[in-house]
């Protein structure tokens, strides 16, 4: 039994020590645990699309970018926030029959953000965006 | 405030309980009197998401489009706190 409270308190961080000034310390370790439930959640979901010319690419994701949010928005969800999070358009390259054929890639993301208490329907509702913005067009998703 | 905060600060006011707790119980052991806290060192928290058992098997696995099921899960707030008590014999 003394073998155990002995390993017991070296766990606990014991650490008695006398200082020069003769006050004397005890040095203690606490630890506390909290279950809770979520109650935000952050997901990102986004358009890329590839076209011959970066105007082309640029339309078609703006097209389906604003469904996007369109779809998101007649959820009619309270505590909800939107943020563009990236928005790039690059050339690139593949090859075609042997041939290098060069395109562009338009990608926009959309941080979408969302506060509810109750985690149950947190997480319902974060499935509904997932799949309102993906029945629209969105090709990418990530989160939560 | 959100729910995290809320279970952040809950689970430090739970280790310094516990710290002070176990402080008084040692103090008591050795025969010597707490006077004072000369110190307190807090320590990164930690957040660990634990998944909910299943319960039920997935339903409306028929249709064709069923929704996308996300399960939010608990998350585990843990707080830990170093306290530095002064005492005398």
């Amino acid at each position: 039994m003394r073998y155990f409270l002995t390993i017991l308190i070296l766990l606990l961080g014991l650490n008695v020590a006398a200082y020069a000034d003769d006050k004397h310390f005890l040095s203690v370790t606490g630890t506390g645990q909290v279950t809770t439930q979520p109650d935000t959640v952050s997901l990102t979901v986004g358009t890329e699309t590839e076209a011959e010319t970066a105007e082309a690419a640029r339309n078609a994701n703006a097209d389906i970018m604003q469904a996007t949010m369109r779809a998101i928005h007649s959820l009619k969800l309270s505590h909800l926030t939107l943020q563009t999070s990236g928005y790039y358009v690059y050339p690139r390259t593949k090859y075609q029959d042997k041939k290098q054929v060069k395109y562009y890639q338009a990608t926009n993301s959309l941080t979408v953000k969302l506060e509810e208490p109750d985690s149950e329907k947190l997480a319902l509702d974060a499935g509904r965006i997932l799949d309102a913005a993906l029945s629209v067009g969105a090709n990418t998703t990530s989160g939560p | 405030m959100s729910q995290n905060t809320k279970a952040q600060q809950e689970a430090f006011k739970l280790a310094v309980q516990q710290a002070k707790d176990t402080a008084h119980t040692i103090a008591d052991a050795a025969g010597v009197k707490l006077t004072g806290i000369s110190g307190i060192d807090t320590f990164q928290q930690g957040v660990a998401y634990r998944p909910h058992p299943m319960m039920k098997a997935a339903g409306a696995m028929m249709a064709d489009a069923a929704p996308t099921p996300i399960e939010s899960g608990d998350q585990e707030v843990t707080s830990t706190v170093t306290m530095r008590f002064e005492f005398e014999n």
